[in-house]
């Protein structure tokens, strides 16, 4: 009974175009019933940023399930039925498995056959499904979609395995090409993003005043960001690592966007018209900046020798703090002392040689070099 | 003569302070200093100087934020270590000359301890409101 099936099957291969064409249809149909849209690249950018984030996360979702095969469901059904009676199915998970399936099954023994006909089936979906990552790819870059970017990177290597197997055969190149294609983009969209963001950083020119000296939201934000950018750490190697073939490059490009930060700082506290508050400004800051790396993975990827240097300039601008704010009044202090006690050398210097005059000299100085430290 | 250099000798609280003495004879060396108009206005002069600085100093930097407790607390603790001996050496070397003079208060008007208590209050972020000093 199954081979004269088959054989019947088997007569009807010249008519898999058009019997492809409809179930394409279907299978574009469904997706749209699942709220997956094609959109340009102008269509992106007119999106508001909390709209685009909840389409994207489901692009990320549909990508995920649309290429797990769950292939044992529906075997003998289908098969016995044919495809004409297949259930058009609700979730993309199981389409282009069930389509993978059902072409396969059709086709037995004519594998040429079955790749050509899923191809056709699931090309049009799968670029509806790519058309989105290639917008946001085009779309105009800025420091929060980098992490957009990072995410759907990550997925298309991770479903690269489930790709080769489920696309196989040369029937589906193009639909393999387009996602490799997708993935490189994506890749030099984020390391321009990165370009920017540091170029940002440097060149920020906000007037938020912090006229108490503490800690500046610039800082706050980019540190935050690093922060992001240190859950995808893994996906971040291997884009660089892909590209560039430096497996530091991460290190390299973080240390370059805090040093951007830094010399935004330094510009910003020139605006201060007190020299310890300068320093104070300053203290604070990288003090931050400082301590929140020691607290996160990017401890590590900095090294110590970063840490420690960067230690050593927030103790820098705490003397300089110290030496601006209190050097006048302490001399004030400690000169009518040293006047004092040299009136008082003179008179008795006679006796006494210069052994106290020595420990005056020592004492002035211990002074002075305290404020100087 | 002695490796002193000659401006100090030239001051005039020097000068202040050598007269009286010289003048006393065998006269002990504070009832000398004590009855010197000229260095009592001098210490009465650096008191009054001392006090007014600090408080601007307290008012501007009680301001001021040092988010991080422990960055705060050493900060705080690296200014006392350079003030405090200064002050104390300050005040036990010239207090006397101002102990009887009527309103005392209105120069030494601080202890060490009142000082590094008020240290405490820097870096804190009070608004100009709400200072009540």
């Amino acid at each position: 009974m199954l081979k004269t099936i088959t054989i019947i099957y088997e007569l009807h291969a010249s008519y898999y175009l058009f019997e492809a064409d409809t179930r394409s249809k279907v299978l574009e149909e469904s997706l749209q019933k699942l709220g997956v849209e094609k959109l340009s690249k102008d269509d992106v950018q007119k999106l508001q940023w909390e709209v685009l984030e909840a389409k994207i996360g489901n692009w990320i979702h549909f990508m995920r399930i649309a290429v797990r095969p769950l292939s044992n469901l529906f075997t003998y059904f289908i098969f016995i039925f044919s495809f004409k009676y297949a259930i058009v199915l609700e979730q993309v998970k199981l389409l282009f498995a069930a389509e993978r399936k059902v072409c396969d099954q059709i086709f037995e023994g004519f594998d040429s056959l079955g790749d050509q006909c899923f191809a056709e089936v699931t090309t049009n979906s799968i670029f509806m499904l790519l058309s989105f990552g290639e917008a946001i790819a085009k779309s105009k870059r800025s420091p929060e979609k980098l992490f957009v970017l990072l995410d759907m990177y990550e997925i298309l290597q991770e479903i690269h395995s489930e790709i080769e197997i489920l696309f196989k055969g040369r029937a589906c190149t193009k639909i393999r090409e387009a996602v490799m294609g997708l993935a490189i983009q994506l890749a030099q969209t984020a390391q321009e993003t990165f370009g920017d963001f540091e170029e940002a950083v440097e060149k920020d020119a906000t007037k938020t005043a912090v006229t108490d000296g503490t800690v500046h939201p610039l800082t706050s934000y980019v540190i935050n960001y690093v922060k992001f950018l240190f859950d995808y750490r893994s996906t971040l190697h291997q884009l660089f690592q892909g590209i560039e073939g430096d497996s530091s490059q991460l290190a390299s490009v973080t240390m370059r966007i805090l040093q951007a930060l830094q010399t935004n700082l330094d510009g910003k506290s020139k605006h201060y018209r007190d020299p310890a508050l300068t320093h104070l400004f300053l203290m604070n800051n990288i003090h931050y900046i400082v301590r929140s790396v020691r607290r996160s993975e990017a401890k590590d990827l900095l090294g110590d020798d970063w840490i420690q240097r960067h230690r050593k300039i927030v103790q820098q601008h705490a003397n300089q703090y110290k030496r601006n704010a209190w050097a006048k009044v302490v001399f004030l202090l400690i000169y009518m002392t040293t006047i004092w006690l040299a009136a008082f050398l003179d008179v008795i210097e006679e006796t006494r040689g210069c052994e106290m005059l020595e420990c005056l000299t020592h004492s002035t100085d211990l002074y002075l070099y305290r404020l100087r430290e | 003569m002695s490796p002193h250099p000659p401006l100090i000798l030239q001051s005039l609280s020097i000068q202040g302070l050598i007269s009286s003495s010289g003048g006393g004879g065998g006269s002990t060396a504070s009832g000398d200093a004590g009855s010197s108009g000229a260095s009592r206005a001098i210490v009465k002069d650096r008191f009054k100087t001392f006090n007014t600085m600090f408080e601007e100093l307290h008012q501007k930097q009680s301001q001021w934020t040092v988010p991080d407790t422990e960055l705060r607390e050493s900060l705080i603790l690296a200014v006392a270590e350079v003030l405090l001996p200064a002050y104390r050496s300050f005040v036990k070397r010239f207090g006397p000359l101002v102990e009887n003079v009527k309103s005392t208060q209105r120069y030494v008007k601080y202890t060490a301890e009142d000082l590094e208590r008020i240290l405490g209050e820097f870096f804190e972020g009070k608004n100009m409101n709400d200072n009540k000093r």
